[in-house]
């Protein structure tokens, strides 16, 4: 019996084992899906495949040499494009897409006359698989099944129809990726946003209305400032989009014209499909060193400028 | 409460570890498993096969796992090691890696197994496939891949429309262009309605590459096949230079093509640069285009939506003036295969000789027969042509343009090809340069120059990467 006790744990030892079992599994988790593919993602970089032994073998820095030619425009210059395109998609979330979320989103939260439809426009989108959503848009805008060029031919205005179609022609391929990207993307804003305005109290709203307060007054005074948090939210995931859109691009251009329309994760993505998994990894590590420091930054001053407030 | 969550832990970790344990199944000397791409050729060819087998061995079963994008998937299998089948019959991939991984079963003892009346699957390999799938690796030089599917590209026209207007389908390219001419020249292009316009062609500013169907086979028109075998050795950068004359025919081909879509925009239904392969196709049944390049699966792939009273061939490809004659004077047809689809046993399948001996039964004369009836597509082995009278007069034609052709399959073992350094098109896509690049002033001509450049600059940074130097 007193051989038992001896083993028997205090309760510090007791909450220690009961920690580590808790933190086991999502710390070998951490440790395999980031630690360890992050690690073999830079090793690889200074590697190429030997197609005789079937392994990757030491390569130096050639990897980043010929990323650097790329990025010089030799032989193309579909890498400055990508690059380019990449970093649009910044101001694009956040000057435009998200000032517009948030209009729809008030509107919708006023509840002004045929909100209901509104919000199922909006939200629709969101819903419908973007391989679906891209082809119903694709198809709009196509020269012979396409609705869009009719009606623009009944109002007289044909002369604006590119040539080479509106996902080819240099004016209009990428700006009809931001086309798709606004229309699919406020949705998902919108249900945040609203869900945001909606947290509110009350008493706030029925003070500023006492004060006489008017409609965009009450917006831009009142609620902007108080959802801050979650726009705050919304334009840290504006800038994560700059790393990962890639579908879009892919299923609507296919890069078209002249590879202008590549964005670096659509470039990373064709990359490792044609098994290039070096080239992948150095223009993904590349672009994480240029774009973490970035990110953090936008994040610093996130925190700075747009503070949470409890209600 | 802090024991019974932690008790609760440490039984789900167990459990958890106990079916990571168990997932190995158990050894079944009787059973073949099969995955297997379902695509256009859907699954009742090897459900046949299956049967048939069956009737030999009345013991041995069958999992079939038919997934239109298993090939994409067969990498991390292999590489993991977990689902793995005994067969993986899959599309067109680099399947080099997978071989200098170690991941292939070789295949050598099969292609020297007797399928029937002493034929080998060697001796029963069409010529054209000769060296498919035969890698150098560290194990040797072994065969690692059997192939699955062979098939046709080209011109596919619209027959129906061809007859009710009276429409010849052209043998030569100077008869294409003429018919171009004369399709824009049409009444119907004449009036007002865009909605009846018929123009000449259909294509997709993604898939571009499609061309090669055509160009391709210009090209190995004009040199024959020993030179387009000798040119995908890629000995040196001199087999880009645009004056030798295998690249001089290639770019005489891609002129041909340039003459005909490039600098003729009323060729194609209009903003055909902004086109997918599914709009592309719509067109075509649509009757927007009256041809279409693609290859034999384009029935196959449109059979939901082809309407009722449409038909549709593939034309003998138009033979350029300088193609290559046969000693009667006769232009010799060429067809491009986009062959390369395969058959492959992974080292660790469990029943690696079971599998074996159910891929050299489907080589037998009646199971080639059999496959060619059901799918449409011939295999590329020497059989005999069964009665093909039940099907479609497109996959007729086909067949017959197969059987009738130089056949011809895109191979080459050579490593820079092998690292994605060394192709045909040095600057990746020439089409889609020309018909969808920015610069008005951009030409075959343009392309070919930057590539010899391009090329004699890399090569030795290529021969580095590809472990050559």
């Amino acid at each position: 019996m007193r051989n038992i006790m001896k083993f028997k744990l205090n309760q510090k030892q007791r909450n220690n084992i009961f920690i580590f079992l808790m933190l086991l599994w999502p710390v070998i988790h951490f440790i395999i899906f980031w630690v360890y593919i992050n690690i073999d993602t830079i090793a690889l970089t200074f590697q190429r495949f030997d197609v005789f032994s079937g392994e990757y073998v030491f390569y130096g820095l050639e990897n980043y040499r010929s990323m650097i030619k790329n990025l010089q425009g030799y032989p193309s210059k579909t890498l400055q494009y990508a690059l380019l395109n990449s970093f649009l998609f910044f101001p694009f979330n956040a000057v435009l897409l998200l000032p517009i979320s948030i209009i729809c989103a008030y509107i919708l939260y006023k509840k002004v006359p045929g909100y209901a439809v509104f919000r199922i426009i909006f939200f629709l989108p969101s819903i419908i698989s973007m391989v679906v959503l891209t082809m119903v848009f694709k198809f709009s805008f196509d020269s012979t099944i396409g609705f869009i060029n009719p009606i623009l031919r009944a109002l007289g205005i044909e002369k604006i129809i590119p040539a080479n179609g509106w996902f080819a022609s240099v004016n209009t391929a990428f700006p009809m990726i931001l086309l798709y990207c606004l229309w699919a993307g406020i949705g998902y804003n919108v249900v945040l946003v609203t869900g945001a305005m909606a947290r509110v109290p009350i008493e706030i709203i029925e003070s500023t209305r006492l004060d006489g307060i008017g409609f965009f007054r009450e917006l831009w005074s009142m609620h902007l400032p108080l959802i801050s948090s979650t726009l705050g939210t919304l334009f840290i995931l504006s800038i994560t989009s700059v790393f990962t859109v890639f579908l879009q691009p892919m299923l609507l251009t296919g890069g078209l014209p002249d590879d202008r329309t590549y964005t670096i994760p659509y470039l990373v993505n064709e990359q490792v499909k044609g098994g290039y998994l070096t080239t992948a990894a150095t223009l993904g590590v590349s672009f994480s060193i240029v774009g973490v420091p970035f990110v953090m930054g936008i994040r610093y001053l996130i925190a700075k400028y747009m503070p949470t407030y409890e209600y | 409460m802090k024991k019974i969550i932690a008790t609760m832990m440490c039984i789900l970790m167990a459990v958890s570890a106990l079916f990571m344990g168990c997932r190995r199944e158990n050894y079944d000397p009787n059973l073949i498993t099969i995955g297997f791409a379902e695509a256009g050729y859907g699954r009742k060819w090897l459900e046949d096969a299956i049967e048939d087998f069956q009737d030999i061995h009345p013991d041995v079963r069958f999992e079939l796992e038919g997934d239109p994008l298993i090939t994409h998937n067969i990498q991390n299998r292999l590489e993991t090691n977990t689902e793995v089948r005994d067969i993986f019959f899959g599309l067109r991939f680099e399947t080099h890696k997978w071989a200098a991984m170690g991941w292939l079963e070789q295949l050598d003892d099969l292609y020297e197994t007797e399928i029937e009346n002493g034929v080998t699957v060697s001796e029963r390999l069409e010529d054209y496939m000769v060296g498919y799938g035969k890698y150098v690796t560290r194990e040797g030089e072994h065969q690692y891949l059997l192939p699955w599917n062979s098939g046709a590209s080209g011109i596919f026209y619209n027959a129906k429309m061809f007859r009710e207007k009276g429409w010849e389908v052209p043998e030569t390219y100077d008869e294409l262009v003429a018919l171009c001419d004369e399709i824009v020249a049409d009444e119907v292009n004449d009036d007002a309605n865009l909605n009846n316009d018929i123009s000449p062609f259909s294509w997709g500013g993604t898939i571009t590459s499609y061309w090669d169907f055509l160009v391709q086979t210009w090209w190995i028109q004009l040199i024959g096949t020993d030179a387009y075998r000798e040119f995908m050795k890629f000995e040196s950068p001199e087999v880009y230079n645009p004056t030798s004359p295998t690249m001089a025919a290639l770019l005489e081909a891609t002129e041909a093509f340039e003459n005909l879509i490039v600098k003729k925009p009323q060729n194609s239904v209009p903003a055909c640069a902004s086109k997918d392969h599914i709009s592309m196709q719509m067109d075509f049944i649509n009757g927007r285009s009256a041809m279409v390049v693609c290859g034999a699966w384009l029935e196959n792939e449109m059979r939901a939506n082809i309407p009722e009273d449409f038909e549709m061939k593939l034309m003998p490809t138009p033979y350029l003036e300088n193609a290559r004659k046969d000693n009667n004077g006769e232009y010799i047809p060429v067809n491009y295969t986009v062959a390369g689809d395969y058959a492959i046993i992974p080292k660790a399948a469990k029943n690696k000789a079971l599998a074996k001996e159910f891929l050299v039964f489907m080589l037998r004369e009646e199971q080639l027969q059999k496959y060619l009836l059901t799918t449409g597509s011939p295999r590329p082995f020497e059989f005999t042509m069964p009665d093909i009278s039940s099907l479609s007069s497109c996959t007729q034609g086909i067949i017959n343009i197969i059987n009738n052709s130089v056949n011809v399959c895109e191979i080459t073992n050579n490593q820079l090809a092998i690292v994605g350094r060394a192709n045909v098109w040095a600057l990746g896509d020439i089409y889609r340069k020309l018909l969808t690049g920015t610069d008005p002033n951009y030409t075959a001509k343009t392309y070919f120059n930057e590539a010899y450049t391009f090329v004699k600059n890399e090569w030795d940074s290529w021969l580095v990467q590809a472990g050559m130097k």
